[in-house]
């Protein structure tokens, strides 16, 4: 009788396909507190054409599958939910396919990376930029826009799923599709409308709807005047309305916003950091661009004086250049807000690491990272929030990230301070993303069963043998 | 020599005059230097306690031969060279206690901070 390790190693070879305990261990585990499970299987296909294969298979042998782009992210969102899953890799699959100059979009594979993005982009296409979210510079570009995460572009143009002009993805079932203008053919991978939008089939699902094996994203060019600037300043509510003021106004292409012992980690203090009284609350990061120098220093002006009209309720609060960050600090400071990958070192002081983010309404975010920073307070872990005002001040994003060491009693206080941290997200109806099983569960016990209800419809529909990434979402 | 302060302002001041310490010449001097400079800003104020080295704390010693009022916002016109420090104390942007008192350590910290500031 053939196993079924053999069986999909006839699909990707024999040495792409791993039941060996070191890689099951590996897989079964994130930084997080989520509990690990071990897949029976991990493979690595090369191709679309591999991976319809393997979704075939698992089809006949009804055997779930696991999606891993390249692992990177901080959630549990790759840990088996189910015995005996296999885990996809798709770190093999990292093909740049094409850069469309004219239309400012890229075609990539799920294992391109941030790094690659942009290494690539400046060396072959300097005149446009991608967009760089304060994570590993490993992480997939393609399972970052699926996760709708953020990005240094964001503050202008909101979460990173906005940036998908379309994709290529294997069914549950095992036929590859497309979604969006590239249902014309190749070169052609402009938008998505107007036609039924159904990336939405894709973004948000964490794999259960299907393994995307090839997506078109938006690239933009890169302004020839640029100017950076930290903004120290105090107090969550006084801090949330100056960044709302700064987003709405259109000033910034980004604006990162940060705990104080963020700043203070970037500029080398050791673990652990504490926040300290007279210190300013916040440091925010401040990218503005223009077209031309007489653009870019007429923005500076209004944002000087934004901050400088802030200064009637809080004279402490300072916009320094740059420039003067880099003299006083370090010159990697620079790297801070050129590619934000750079300062995820920092998050790594430990073992663990750990956070719970959302996207949440603007007239709820200073009362969220109020009565967040006491929680974080209360269970004594460093303060490390991080905020961002999205798409023009739409909506806003606050996260809570602990750093800590991975033993028994750090794990079981980080899920009660995350759980915490949660309730009161929900009770201000923010809604959290890249959830953990454990958040999704209680984000359905408060939403629209309806809704809820057709999550589960489409699923079914997509997957009858119920063999994508089973137990996700906590479906 | 430096012990690693936990505080903002302290760190920073900490790393800046550690930079110049290492001209050996200089350490040298500030190594014969005693004497207690209260950095009082806006934010908080810090301690820099010279005796065979320099020393951090956070908060005002009260013993402390000069005490030198200067906000955050200073200290960065003073680092993108803005400004300097005799023009800053010309304006009123730095004020200082204890100068008439204690000049020569008026003079040595002085120049260690305008030193540090710029780098």
């Amino acid at each position: 009788m053939v196993s079924l390790k053999e069986k999909f190693g006839r699909i990707v070879g024999a040495d792409r396909v791993s039941d060996g305990a070191a890689e099951r261990y590996v897989y079964s585990r994130d930084m997080t507190e989520n509990p690990p499970h071990e897949p029976q299987l991990v493979v690595m296909p090369s191709t679309a054409e591999e991976v319809q294969q393997i979704v075939r298979l698992a089809n006949e042998e009804r055997v779930p599958l696991v999606p891993f782009a390249t692992g990177q992210s901080v959630g549990g969102l790759t840990i088996p939910q189910v015995d005996d899953a296999v885990i996809v890799d798709l770190k093999r699959m990292n093909k740049i396919l094409n850069v469309d100059e004219e239309g400012m979009y890229i075609v990539v594979e799920p294992g391109v990376t941030f790094g690659h993005v942009r290494k690539y982009l400046d060396e072959n296409h300097p005149s446009l930029r991608y967009t760089y979210p304060i994570s590993s510079p490993f992480t997939s570009v393609i399972a970052n826009a699926l996760l709708q995460g953020l990005c240094d572009l964001s503050t202008r143009y909101g979460a990173m799923a906005e940036f998908i002009n379309g994709l290529e993805a294997v069914l549950p079932t095992g036929e590859i599709v497309r979604v969006g203008s590239a249902i014309l053919g190749d070169d052609n991978w402009f938008g998505r409308f107007p036609l039924p939008d159904l990336v939405g089939l894709f973004t948000g699902w964490q794999g259960m709807t299907g393994i995307v094996t090839k997506m078109a994203l938006q690239l933009w060019p890169k302004k020839p005047f640029t100017r950076h600037f930290a903004l120290f300043t105090f107090g969550e509510f006084m801090t949330t309305d100056l960044l709302k003021q700064i987003a709405r106004g259109d000033l910034a292409e980004d604006a990162g916003a940060l705990s104080f012992s963020v700043v203070k980690a970037l500029i080398g203090m050791p673990a652990p950091i504490e926040a300290i009284e007279g210190e300013p609350d916040y440091g925010t990061f401040l990218t503005l661009s223009g077209i031309t120098s007489l653009e870019l220093d007429e923005k500076v002006r209004v944002l000087e004086r934004i901050v400088d009209r802030s200064k009637a309720e809080e004279p402490k609060n300072l916009l320094i250049p740059f420039e003067a960050v880099a003299r006083l600090m370090s010159e990697e400071a620079y790297g801070w807000v050129d590619f934000p990958s750079d300062s995820f070192k920092q998050l790594t002081e430990y073992d663990g690491l750990t956070w719970m983010g959302t996207y949440i309404h603007p007239k709820n975010w200073g009362e969220a990272l109020f009565k967040g920073r006491r929680i974080v307070e209360k269970y004594g872990y460093e303060l490390m929030a991080f905020l961002k005002p999205m798409k023009g001040m739409h909506f806003c994003e606050f996260k809570f990230i602990i750093r800590f060491p991975r033993d028994d009693e750090n794990l079981k206080k980080v899920r009660q301070c995350n759980n915490e941290l949660l309730d009161l997200a929900l009770d201000l109806k923010a809604i959290p993303y890249k959830t953990p099983v454990w958040s999704a569960r209680k984000l359905h016990e408060r939403a629209d069963p309806n809704f809820i209800e057709l999550v589960r419809r489409i699923r079914n529909l997509l997957d009858p043998n119920g063999i994508m990434n089973p137990g996700r979402w906590g479906l | 020599m430096l012990d690693a302060p936990k505080d903002f302002i302290g760190y920073l001041m900490s790393q800046l005059i550690t930079r110049q310490l290492k001209d050996p010449k200089l350490e040298s001097r500030v190594k014969g230097w005693t004497m207690t400079v209260v950095l009082a800003t806006d934010y908080y104020p810090v301690t820099l306690t010279f005796d065979r080295g320099v020393r951090f704390s956070k908060g005002a010693a009260s013993d402390a031969t000069l005490t030198v009022e200067i906000s955050f916002g200073t200290i960065i016109r003073l680092v993108m060279e803005e400004t300097s420090t005799i023009k800053a104390v010309l304006k009123g942007e730095i004020k200082a206690k204890g100068m008439f008192r204690h000049p020569v350590a008026m003079k040595r910290f002085y120049g260690l901070l305008s030193a540090a500031l710029k780098g």
